[in-house]
């Protein structure tokens, strides 16, 4: 057996042992060193930096808020308060032994406080303990309850003692804690002083101390010791409700983005760079309705809020620009936007789309006014016509019934005007043929439609006319009256057609883009001369509805007189360039093309040529004329006879805003940012850009017109369309509507319809017309030499109401009885204001659509519905009242059952008075007469009674108090109209 | 530069999967019996130029993307790894074959080598050594490689490509020419199988403690081509040149999306019936199939009894009697059945290449295609 060798007697096995050695104590370097590493890496975090970065930032935001502080209460001043505090201390000193004996005994106190106070809880306990057993005992009938229960009486009894001597300690010591307190009273005065005036900036010392770096933060921050309580450390908001749709499992939101976005949700970082920016808008989300704790980041902003990287938490650039900018992040010239995330972060801009999510069915999302023009916008250019919309499914084709076209227009202007809509006038109409890009010039102009396009375009528009006129029926109307046009002019322009229409490049009240769809509602009527004929202008204008039911246009009851002016004026206004526009002829043989064309998408060669030879010429153009019409889909917008059932041509936009990045054919544009608001913008901008530089077949061609969006606009509609999206919200979280709540938004959704806003201001918008109004009576009143300012003070009187304040919160349903709002828009021929030129239209509303409308005014304005409680109205009020009216000389501005004030203004008449009773509310006549600015700005009604009795002009009456007046004047103002008006008159 | 470009075209078009496999048959079929291809100096310059090629052409943003991915890290250093092996085995055994026909033993039974070790210090003290170094490569790695996790998992869409782990890959290539019942269950089967089974099947003595090529000649050539050719380059295939759409992308190409390649594969079944005899195929299944069916079982039925006839079939030495007369007729089956699974493969594959042959037999009636 051989003897077992030590490594030290065997010279080879030494060595190797030696060599070994040396090659462990390497690799134990390098596995020390990998370790290491791995502890950096898992240390040294992005987020750490921007921590690091912001507690700088922190600091000196609070060094010069300290300063701030500083300087409002004075050195000086904090000076003599800390002189006050060392002569207090001092005088306290200067007792000491007596300061000693009180705080000794104090102090003996409180310890037998503590004694007794432990007998007094631990014999509670024992109590709890002994009534458990007894009531077990009861309930298992067990023979020792009555011991039991001797025991827990015994128990009560001493805890009875207990809290007799508690009591008493307690008693004893509070008086000792008195003396002391007595004691030391110069310094603890002293101390409460400075506290009360150095409050803000002791909070700010201590603050800065809590967040300045020092040993402790830095040992609390190293690696491995973080484990503990580190200073930097991963912030997180976890809302309640919402969830991460993980395919197919719904994941609770976790929102990390305040871990980098430190300065989000604070005050006083508005200029600090990114990512410490305060949030735009913390009183309307983070600290408003919306509390960040509550709604978290991501359910707005989307992205992914469990990262706490730039590129992992789904950032994503909203311009191109920023695209390139932000390669840093990716290591690249360009960044690469996380794409394993679905919903990527929104855009700058776009993020108001998310607002739908929550605030479902209604109309307009309170302040979120990108979102809704973009929503109004797709409703004025009928996006739905070819896109299916959930929810969009049962609206009106936005553009006029073509069934009867031939009655207003002819053959010749349908071709120019389908070839090219805003030749004619600026229009919604969309461009069809020649807005193709073909491809970029040098100078990076797009290159449109080639000669052989052109041709073909042609015939096809040649085709569309053949069809369409094939299919209209011809309404002759009789020529009109002869009209003046000047005349007819005023009357245009005074009545309220501009409320609605505009003629040229009318820019008035169109200002900004939540204005500009009041007076842009119904079309421009530039060269209506070039378009229809008198006798159905004529006919239109007077009753609307007689020529399409369907119309929006309402009636404004235009005397005969007045429609023959209007017509003349309106048939005055030709655009001869239009006229003077090449028609060319159909091209057959090129339309023989096209038919086959079709004909072979369908059939064998042989079937179509057969079928191409059989049929007639007019067969063919309408053949095509019915092939064209149905692959741009003209009828998505236009009722178009033989085409009542065709499905819509467009992709459905019901989840569009959920429409993954890879899904979008970029083709071959690469200046725009590669995220869907960025090709979403670039499709609305230029629709059929895509197929630029592609090989394609005529029928593979995209067919999207071209609408001619101004850039803000098509952002607009992009936050609208981003906000269709298949996130699903929970009810929980959503925005529910009330009752009342669901009658405005059915409310809001007439006034929409009908724009009341081209008129009267609703909420926060609206009246476009009075822009018009004053811009008339300033023209007027330089005319007659007078001051041109007045307009501005005219206009309102001279304008129709404001129908809700969204100031004082009081509106039309505050101010009138709902059965006269019903019976006034039912027929509004009886005016309040009899003698303004502007006049309210008879809208012919539908019963349901009146009770809804008067519904909805009583419900914005929170108002009993249908019915007025009437107020009782005692004999001596009514005579004060009467006394009131007659010294404030009421009748001098307003109109008495008719009687109209004498040598007044026009734009200082008052309605009737007589019609009180019967049309306002008793509540609202008390707010108008306190303070009528409140509820209808630049009104030329005083505010009669001041609520200070100072002030009153009268206060002999009912000894000046304002309530009582107003209440003595409403009771005579209810009793005028009928007798209670006679006596009055007296 | 124009000529950097022809250099990449020529790479591209030298890993076509029909060039690249036949290619690299032949250069097996070639190098395995040649001593003076394993020279140590040959297989340094390889795996010397192999690095700096890899090295160069990470300068191409195509290469680069594909051969970095965090996955595919791990994949490249193997192939180094595989090709270290092979050669040291390969090497030795030439040696030793040289040896053998010198009248010495193997290097492995030569004086000197049958020294002992002790367990302590030289076999714990190394393996602690082997487990620290470990340790620190598997650290090192997971610094520089994060793990590449991907997008939470839809049904409905789907990764492209979608790639099964690396280890599958070969697998997965094997879809391109043979239905999932086949590639992804018979033939797994058949190779786990198969492995169990060669040691009752290869019952060769020789080659026990030494290595050696020319005793095992058959042997070695039939484990290594399936080994190397049929699965390492496969992997290396589907790793690397398998793109969007499972289509081929040469390692230089852009992995683009919309790439498109006509599918105009056809039937064994259109061949004879529509190209041959110019009638349209029979309805009935079997019918349509026959010509199938028969080369099938004539493949699996009748070729082994041909084979172990003779040495030489048709004057080519691809007979088995030799084999058959040492293994019996159990073993011989078992072994010829293994074998022609194995074969079957390229041969699809050749069939494929040249004759665009999409199906021996097609029945997706009954969901059976071969």
């Amino acid at each position: 057996m051989a003897v077992k060798p030590e490594p030290g007697r065997d010279p080879a096995m030494a060595e190797r042992t030696l060599k070994l050695n040396l090659v462990f104590a390497l690799t134990s370097i390098g596995l020390l060193l990998t370790l290491s590493l791995m502890v950096w890496y898992d240390y040294d975090r992005e987020w750490k930096r921007y921590q690091v970065e912001f507690n700088k930032i922190e600091v000196e935001l609070t060094e010069k808020q300290i300063e701030e502080a500083l300087g409002k209460v004075g050195v000086e001043r904090k000076r003599s308060l800390e002189a006050q505090i060392a002569e207090g201390e001092r005088q306290v000193a200067s007792r000491r032994a007596e300061v000693r004996a009180a705080e000794k005994e104090y102090e003996a106190l409180d310890g037998t406080w503590y004694a007794v106070d432990q007998n007094h809880r631990f014999t509670k306990a024992k109590i709890d303990v002994a009534r458990y057993e007894y009531d077990e005992a009861v309930h298992g009938r067990s023979k020792s309850a009555a011991s039991r229960l001797e025991h827990l009486r015994k128990l009560e009894a001493q805890w009875q003692t207990y809290r007799l001597e508690l009591e008493d300690v307690i008693a004893q010591r509070d008086a000792a804690a008195a003396k002391v307190r007595e004691v030391k009273k110069a310094f603890l005065d002293a101390e409460a002083a400075a506290k009360e005036t150095l409050g803000q900036l002791t909070r700010l010392e201590e603050r800065l101390t809590k967040i300045q770096p020092g040993f402790v933060t830095f040992a609390r921050n190293l690696p491995i010791l973080d484990m503990a309580n580190p200073s930097l450390k991963v912030n997180q908001v976890m809302p309640a409700n919402l969830y991460d749709d993980v395919v197919f499992t719904p994941t609770p939101k976790v929102d990390r983005c305040t871990t980098c976005h430190l300065g989000i949700d604070k005050k006083g970082y508005e200029t600090a760079r990114q990512p410490f920016t305060t949030h735009p808008n913390l009183e309307l989300y983070l600290q408003g309705p919306h509390p960040i704790d509550k709604v978290g980041c991501t359910v707005c902003h989307q992205g992914r809020g469990r990262a706490t990287g730039f590129q992992k938490a789904a950032h994503v650039p909203s311009t191109k620009e920023q695209e390139k900018a932000w390669g840093k992040y990716t290591k690249s010239a360009e960044y690469h936007a996380l794409h394993y995330w679905d919903l990527p972060m929104m855009a700058k801009g776009t993020t108001e789309s998310q607002c739908a999510k929550c605030h479902r069915d209604v109309v307009e999302v309170p302040r979120a006014d990108r979102l809704n023009v973009g929503i109004q916008l797709v409703e004025r250019y009928g996006c739905f016509g070819c896109h299916k919309i959930k929810g969009w499914e049962n609206l009106r084709k936005v553009g006029p019934d073509l069934t009867k076209i031939l009655s207003k227009t002819d053959e010749a202007w349908i071709y120019r005007w389908i070839k090219e809509p805003r030749a004619f006038r600026p229009t919604r109409m969309p461009q069809v043929w020649g807005v193709r890009v073909n491809t970029y010039d040098d100078a990076g102009q797009p290159v449109r439609d080639t000669p052989e396009q052109e041709a073909r375009n042609a015939v096809e528009a040649n085709a569309v006319v053949a069809y369409l006129t094939e299919k209209s029926t011809r309404d002759r109307f009789p020529d009109p009256p002869k009209g003046d046009l000047t005349a007819g002019r005023k009357a245009f322009e005074a009545v309220g057609c501009l409320a609605c229409h505009r003629i040229g490049d009318d820019k008035r009240g169109v200002d900004s883009l939540v204005m500009a769809s009041f007076r842009t509602h119904g079309p421009n009527l530039d060269g209506t001369g070039s378009k229809v004929n008198a006798g159905w202008l004529y006919a239109w204008i007077r009753n609307p509805k007689g020529y399409w039911h369907d119309t929006r246009m309402p009636n404004l009851r235009l005397t005969e007189r007045e429609a023959a002016d209007v017509t003349a004026y309106l048939m005055s206004l030709e655009n001869e360039e239009f006229e003077g526009r090449p028609r060319p002829p159909l091209d057959g043989t090129l339309r023989d093309t096209l038919v086959r064309e079709y004909l072979l998408a369908l059939q064998t060669v042989k079937q179509a040529d057969q079928k191409l030879a059989a049929m007639g010429d007019k067969d063919k153009t309408l053949f095509l004329g019915e092939k064209t019409i149905a692959r741009y889909g003209c009828f998505g917008c236009h009722t178009i006879a033989g085409f009542e059932k065709t499905s819509p041509i467009g992709v459905e936009l019901t989840e569009q805003g959920s429409k993954v990045v890879e899904r979008l054919d970029f083709g071959f544009e690469h200046d725009i940012p590669h995220t869907l608001p960025g090709w979403l913008h670039r499709k609305l901008m230029e629709p059929r850009v895509f197929d630029r530089d592609k090989e394609k077949k005529p029928d593979e061609l995209l067919r999207m017109p071209k609408f001619h969006l101004a850039s803000d606009e098509a952002d607009a509609m992009v936050t609208a369309i981003m906000s269709l999206t298949k996130e699903q919200v929970p009810l929980a979280a959503q925005k529910r509507l009330s009752a009342d709540e669901r009658y405005v938004e059915q409310g809001r959704r007439l006034v929409r319809s009908y724009n009341c806003q081209g008129c009267h201001v609703v909420g926060a918008k609206g009246g476009a017309i009075k822009a018009v109004i004053q811009d008339l009576e300033e023209k007027r009143l330089a005319a007659e030499g007078k001051d041109v300012e007045d307009g501005r003070f005219r206009a309102p009187a001279l304008s129709p109401p404001i129908l809700f304040n969204d100031k004082s919160q009081i509106g039309e349903g505050a101010r009138v009885q709902t059965a006269w709002l019903h019976a006034f828009l039912k027929d509004p021929s009886e005016q309040v204001r009899p003698w303004l030129q502007v006049r309210m239209p008879t809208f012919e509303f539908a019963e349901e659509d009146l009770n809804a409308i008067t519904r909805y005014f009583a419900a914005q304005d929170d108002v009993p519905y249908p019915y007025e409680p009437q107020p009782e109205i005692p004999a001596a009020t009514l005579a004060a009242g009467r006394d009131l009216f007659a010294k404030w000389q009421c009748v001098s501005c307003h109109v008495v059952a008719g009687r109209l004030p004498q040598g007044k203004d026009v734009a200082d008449m008052a309605p009737d008075l007589a019609n009180v009773p019967r049309r306002l509310r008793t509540d609202w006549l008390a707010k108008w007469l306190a303070d009528p600015q409140r509820i209808m700005p630049g009104t030329k009604m005083p505010a009669n009674f001041p609520e200070d009795p100072q002030m009153n002009a009268f206060p002999e009456i009912l000894g000046g108090d304002q309530r009582k007046q107003i209440e003595a004047v409403r009771a005579y103002l209810l009793t005028l109209g009928g007798r209670g008006f006679a006596a009055g008159a007296q | 530069m124009a000529a950097v470009d022809i250099l990449k075209d020529v790479v591209n078009l030298l890993t076509k999967p029909w060039l690249f496999i036949t290619l690299s048959s032949i250069v097996f079929f070639v190098a395995l019996p040649r001593p003076s291809f394993w020279r140590p100096r040959l297989w340094l310059a390889l795996g010397v130029g192999g690095a700096a090629f890899l090295a160069v052409s990470m300068l191409d943003p195509d290469f680069g993307l594909i051969v970095r991915k965090p996955d595919n890290v791990p994949i490249v250093a193997m192939l180094f790894l595989v090709g270290f092996f092979v050669w040291l085995s390969m090497y030795q055994a030439h040696q030793n074959d040289a040896r053998i026909a010198a009248g010495q033993k193997p290097m492995e039974a030569s004086e000197g080598e049958d020294q002992k070790t002790w367990v302590w210090p030289d076999l714990v003290y190394t393996e602690l050594l082997c487990m620290v170094i470990g340790t620190i490569v598997l650290v090192a790695w997971g610094i520089a490689f994060q793990a590449p996790i991907e997008e939470p998992a839809n049904p409905a869409r789907t990764p492209n490509p979608s790639k099964a782990p690396w280890y599958f890959l070969g697998l997965q290539e094997m879809l391109v020419y043979y239905d999932p019942w086949l590639a992804g269950v018979v033939f797994p089967s058949l190779i786990i199988v198969g492995l169990m089974a060669i040691p009752y099947i290869d019952t060769n003595p020789k080659g026990n403690g030494y290595f050696t090529f020319r005793e095992r000649r058959t042997e070695i050539t039939f484990f290594l081509f399936g080994f190397l050719i049929l699965w390492v380059l496969l992997v290396i295939l589907g790793t690397f040149l398998r793109g969007p759409n499972w289509n081929f992308f040469g390692p230089y190409e852009y992995w683009d999306l919309h790439k498109l390649e006509a599918l105009v594969n056809v039937n064994l079944s259109e061949y004879v019936w529509v190209k041959t005899l110019g009638t349209r195929l029979p309805s009935n299944m079997l019918v349509r199939e026959l010509p199938g069916i028969l080369l099938v079982l004539v493949y699996v039925g009748v070729l082994p009894g041909l084979l172990m006839r003779s040495d030489r079939v048709a004057g080519l030495p691809i007979g088995l009697k030799r084999f058959y007369d040492k293994m019996g007729f159990f073993r011989y089956s078992v072994f010829v059945m293994l074998l022609l699974g194995m074969v079957a493969l390229p041969i699809k594959m050749i069939l494929r290449w040249t004759a665009n042959l999409k199906y021996i037999i097609a029945m997706p009636e009954i969901f059976f295609n071969i």
